[in-house]
């Protein structure tokens, strides 16, 4: 990353301008305004030059960026339209030390001499006119130890120098030279306190184009990164990502990204980038020796502090550590940057060195430098919450299956002898009965009524863990001949105590497992005939409507779900409040209730329902029965229902 | 843990069929690990690259070899670029070679000194994109 140029010196640094007047020794003007010019005269003082130069250099200050064009520009302009010999622009050096040429006419390049590169503020017009942020003016007619003339020319010349001034500080000083008997006078000087004011226009033009493509290019870096961080949440390829995508695009020789725990005593270097074409590609060290001052220093970067060093000041690292880097690597500078993810003894480290070249980050490159690394955080730490509920998700899943498989195999295991005792108690019922009493046949009555609940048990849990796995193919069904043969089933318990069954006149096509559906109907029915109590007048409604609701669904689904939503109704004991939710988990039963069943009825039929993505939910109050409602969704060829549709059921009356 | 070397460097170039025949490029820095990193993208040009990590040195091959390019750094512990510049400029006029200066200093001045003093052919700065640098000397040797 380019550094910036430093216009902005510190004050202790700056030349003190002295802002007492100086009295420039101006010769007097031997003419008056109006007169013809004596030879020699120039011609700064008629107003068309100087509009052309200046012209130029504004013309020039909006066609280019380059500063170095605008002023030769200036340069070649003076010396023609102006008729001044020689013209010079320096510029002060960043180091503060002399003035540096920047551009020169009026002499051929070859012979300028390179000590004149750089000219020293003491002894040198342009010198003067930096130092007192004042015209300068200067008769070199002998040559003197303590001046020397621009470009160190021997003839008699005069010089004059105005200040290049950047919010009022001299930056630069624009000097013009004449031979003798040619004179300046005073108009010269405001002429080039004028042009210097045009360059200085220039510069901050140039530095600001300089800044905002800077500035750019800082903000294509981030958002790409952001892209790139965006696009992986697996923490092991992201760091992977990270430490190529940072080390390339900021130009580091070498990039890692260490993971510093404080209370295991560990450093673990796994992710680094190499630039291609280094030479020296000795990897870094999978684990750094966490020795006393790898502790401090790691404590510090905890707090947030950025670490550099470089050869010149390598002291903010571990002398062994610097040492190890300059020495083996070759790295001339380092920057080392904590990525605090809010973990208490854990954070990440990242850390870009150079090779070529001792690296000076400027401040904006700083700026940039935490922009990046607060980014970085932010995916680490989103990429560990994934992680962790990542292998919680995995773990919940093989405990699941495990259970499964369980249920599955004991159930199945069970069956065998269970079909024994039963085989055996039916056999003594038949071929004995005659030789037992009556106590007997009660006990092997007691038996056989077991054996059978048993069985049934088992087949009911096998079928608990079969509905999540072997499925029939759906068909397209007609609800109500499900209906009608599991009300058939049913009759006998329908009979019982006559309940009377209310259905609609009409009934939907779904699209489902009729042997599922089947099972649905058949649980939810033999429920509501079961809880019925001490009802005097029983009643069962069954009835259904389509739905069409909008789903909050990630990622979001503009069309809206097609549903069509059935409900069972009784007029039973109803379920308390505390207890709805419990009956859906298997093996709850009641406790209050008086009744047969195995209790796995209602978590079978849920499972049924959600797998096929639809719900499960009962409403219901103590004494006032209960409804149970449950959803299918529609096929998608089906035709699409208006969004928010609540049609009123369709159940007779 | 590092990348495998094989696959990070570039294929090496072919063998010129007349080394003679190629511009010669001089490549002057006083960091080993900088010359070697520019003679590796170099060797995908049609140029002999010879490198020297001492100015002085670097004047006298300019001298006698006349290289076509020089690609010079300006940080230099002994003598700076500038005056290697000079000195060769100075020493044999009719070498003129083209000038890249490859350097870690970016600002105004130094920019302003190489377009309109030195009046070099171009100006990059470290750290230096391989592509960039690729499509310079391309464009310098054309």
């Amino acid at each position: 990353m380019p550094a910036v140029v430093a216009f902005a010196q510190s004050p202790a640094a700056r030349p003190q301008p002295n802002l007492a007047p100086a009295t420039p020794a101006w010769p007097t003007p031997a003419m008056t305004p109006g007169a013809t010019p004596e030879p020699g005269r120039l011609t700064c003082r008629q107003p068309l030059p100087l509009l052309e130069v200046t012209q130029l250099i504004t013309r020039q200050t909006a066609l280019t960026t380059d500063l170095a064009q605008i002023f030769v520009a200036a340069v070649d302009a003076m010396q023609q339209h102006l008729a001044y010999e020689r013209v010079a622009i320096h510029l002060v050096d960043t180091t503060n030390q002399h003035l540096t040429l920047c551009a020169a006419a009026g002499v051929p390049l070859e012979q300028i001499p390179p000590t004149d590169y750089h000219l020293p503020f003491e002894t040198s017009t342009p010198g003067q006119a930096v130092r007192t942020n004042q015209v300068a003016y200067f008769e070199h007619l002998a040559a003197r130890p303590d001046r020397t003339a621009l470009f160190n020319l021997a003839a008699p010349t005069s010089e004059l120098s105005a200040p290049i001034r950047q919010d009022h500080h001299p930056v630069g000083a624009l000097t013009v030279s004449v031979t003798r008997p040619a004179r300046l006078e005073k108009a010269d000087g405001d002429c080039l306190t004028f042009l210097a004011e045009q360059l200085a226009a220039a510069i901050r033009s140039t530095d600001l184009y300089r800044a905002q493509a800077e500035r750019a290019a800082r903000e294509s870096l981030l958002t790409d990164l952001s892209r790139a961080l965006n696009s992986s949440l697996e923490l092991q390829p992201l760091l992977t990502q990270v430490v190529a995508t940072v080390g390339e695009r900021l130009k580091a020789d070498r990039c890692h990204i260490s993971q510093v725990h404080l209370n295991r005593r560990t450093v673990l270097v796994e992710h680094e980038y190499l630039n291609p074409l280094l030479a020296e590609r000795r990897a870094h060290p999978k684990t750094l020796p966490f020795t006393a001052d790898v502790e401090q220093m790691a404590q510090r970067l905890h707090t947030g502090q950025v670490l550099v060093a470089t050869e010149q000041q390598p002291s903010a690292l571990p002398s062994s550590l610097w040492t190890h880097y300059n020495r083996r690597y070759s790295v001339r500078s380092l920057i080392s940057l904590p990525l605090l993810t809010g973990r208490a003894n854990f954070f990440y480290l990242l850390t870009l060195m150079q090779v070529t070249h001792a690296r000076v980050w400027s401040q904006d490159d700083l700026g940039l430098l935490h922009g990046i690394a607060d980014q970085l955080a932010l995916a680490l730490r989103n990429a560990e919450l994934f992680d962790a509920s990542q292998r919680t998700a995995a773990a919940l899943k093989t405990k699941n299956a495990e259970l499964e498989t369980f249920v599955y195999t004991v159930s199945h295991d069970l069956q065998t002898p269970v079909v024994s005792l039963n085989g055996f108690a039916t056999l003594l019922q038949k071929q004995y009965a005659a030789r037992l009493d009556e106590r007997g046949l009660a006990y092997l009555a007691r038996i056989a009524a077991n054996t059978e609940f048993l069985n049934r048990l088992l087949q009911e849990l096998l079928e608990l863990s079969r509905v999540g796995r072997l499925e029939a193919p759906d068909e397209t069904i007609a609800v109500g001949q499900i209906v009608e043969q599991t009300i058939n089933d049913l009759a006998n318990q329908l009979a019982e105590r006559p309940v009377r069954l209310v259905q609609p006149a009409a009934w939907p096509t779904v699209r489902y497992s009729p042997v599922r559906l089947r099972q649905v109907f058949a649980n939810l029915l033999s429920n509501a005939i079961k809880f019925m109590g001490t009802q005097p007048e029983p009643v069962i409604k069954v009835g259904w409507r389509p739905l069409a609701r909008a789903l909050f669904s990630v990622p979001p689904t503009a069309a809206p779900a097609q549903l069509v939503e059935f409900f069972v109704k009784d007029n039973g004991i109803g379920i308390a409040p505390d207890d709805q939710e419990r009956i859906f988990l298997p093996f709850e039963r009641l406790k209050k209730v008086e009744a047969p069943g195995s209790g796995i009825g209602l978590s079978i039929v849920k499972r049924i329902i959600e797998s096929r993505g639809g719900a499960l939910r009962v409403e219901s109050a103590p004494g006032a029965g209960a409804a149970f409602y449950f959803t299918i969704p529609l096929p998608p060829e089906a035709a699409p229902l208006p969004p928010g549709l609540m049609p009123p059921y369709q159940e007779a009356t | 843990m590092s990348q495998p070397a094989d696959a990070q460097r570039p294929e090496p170039a072919p063998a010129p069929p007349d080394a003679a025949a190629q511009p010669l490029v001089l490549c002057v820095d006083d960091d080993p690990w900088t010359l070697k990193m520019v003679s590796m993208i170099l060797a995908h040009l049609p140029v002999t690259c010879l490198t020297s990590r001492k100015p002085q040195e670097a004047v006298e091959l300019a001298c006698r070899l006349k290289p076509y390019l020089l690609i010079l750094d300006l940080v230099m512990p002994q003598m700076n670029g500038w005056e290697t510049l000079e000195k060769i400029r100075a020493a044999c006029p009719d070498a003129a070679p083209r000038v890249l200066i490859l350097t870690a200093k970016d600002n105004n001045l130094e920019r302003l000194m190489a377009a309109n003093i030195a009046r070099v052919d171009m100006f990059l700065t470290k750290p230096f994109d391989a592509t960039e640098l690729l499509q310079a000397v391309a464009r310098l040797i054309k």
